[in-house]
């Protein structure tokens, strides 16, 4: 068993992260492509409204999990993006395995296997 | 009337966060919402139809913006904000009158006194050496922001807070020396204890003298790092302003 729960008691939240957390672990990106990549990648079950994006980020960065660094473009606009930290691909590796063994255990209740 | 303006000003205006936490979100939200409207066009839709779509990715829910602030308050944050924002800056107007009082006052009482240097213990050193590093950085920052009038919050922000780092570590110095002068005396007066209230004098008056001028050093210091974050935060408003009437 992992040390790492999904937080049955707000699924959606805790889904929210493990989909940002894992699309990370490509490499650092910016917002909006964070959005779009999880969005595409689970052809479109998965859309982000920004305004929901930004807080779990945020509170991901507070948590150390990633960070967030500024750069600018070349016409002087500052852009924002992030990336995992080492104690985030940790956590990440531990919360993937948590949510497999949740929707092993979810398949199991209500189908009596995994497909 | 920009696209973008409406979308970052609902947001500013909903956002409960002080500066320059509030700026940073409204910038961030700005260049996504620019790239996503961007993307939006490279994949063929027209520019009204990617500004419509990119707006409406982006409209703000109550509750995510109150996550937001929720996520950026600190404690202190959460304490001020049963305030009202005319209240808080009524006492900061209250509290930075005090503080010049209180500067004044100690001059008034340090100039006429120079014995006060010369009284003051070995720390005093330490003090000088904490506070011309702090004074000459806060020289630097305030030519920066009064002289060359710079507009980039950011790089005014770089660097400011060592300025109240320092003045803390004036206070520590000031009031170690205080107590480590004490301890000496202890010593001094076990091995020779005829003249103990001698020892106890002198490091009455080196004592005190250091963490006095110790704790000027870090009132004034503090006062031009309050300044300095204040011209820095406007410049973070303006910054943030500029960006929600770019088009």
């Amino acid at each position: 068993m992992s040390r790492v729960h999904v937080d049955t008691s707000n699924l959606s939240r805790s889904c929210n992260e493990a989909l940002i957390l894992g699309s990370l672990r490509g490499g650092a990106r910016h917002g909006y492509q964070l959005a779009l990549e999880i969005e595409e990648r689970s052809k479109g079950m998965f859309g982000f409204n920004h305004g929901t994006l930004y807080p779990i980020l945020h509170r991901l960065e507070k948590a150390g999990l990633i960070s967030g660094s500024w750069s600018e473009d070349g016409g002087g606009r500052r852009r924002k993006s992030y990336e995992l930290t080492r104690k985030g691909e940790k956590h990440t590796r531990e919360l993937l395995e948590a949510w497999d063994e949740f929707l092993d255990a979810f398949h199991e209740a209500v189908k009596g296997e995994r497909p | 009337m920009s696209w973008k303006r409406d979308v970052l000003r609902e947001i500013d205006a909903r956002l409960d966060l002080p500066q320059p936490a509030r700026s940073r979100v409204i910038l961030e939200i700005a260049a996504d919402l620019e790239d996503t409207s961007r993307m939006l066009t490279e994949r063929g839709l027209s520019l009204d139809e990617a500004r419509e779509q990119a707006t409406r990715r982006f409209e703000p829910s109550g509750d995510a913006l109150r996550e937001i602030s929720a996520v950026h308050a600190a404690g202190l944050q959460r304490f001020l904000g049963r305030f009202s924002g005319a209240s808080r800056r009524r006492w900061e107007r209250v509290l930075l009158v005090l503080l010049f009082l209180f500067l004044l006052l100690g001059t008034r009482v340090l100039l006429p006194a120079p014995d006060l240097f010369a009284s003051a213990g070995p720390g005093l050193l330490a003090v000088v050496t904490v506070t011309v590093g702090a004074l000459l950085l806060s020289a630097l920052k305030l030519y920066e922001a009064f002289v060359r009038q710079r507009q980039d919050s950011r790089r005014m922000r770089r660097g400011l807070d060592w300025i109240l780092g320092l003045a803390g570590v004036d206070v520590f110095v000031g009031l170690s020396a205080f107590w480590l002068g004490l301890y000496g005396v202890a010593g001094r007066s076990t091995e020779d204890p005829a003249t103990s209230l001698l020892y106890l004098f002198e490091w009455l008056v080196e004592g005190t003298a250091t963490a006095i001028l110790a704790l000027q050093a870090a009132v004034l210091l503090s006062l031009l790092w309050y300044l300095l974050s204040r011209r820095t935060e406007t410049v973070a408003r303006f910054e943030a302003e500029a960006l929600m009437a770019a088009d």
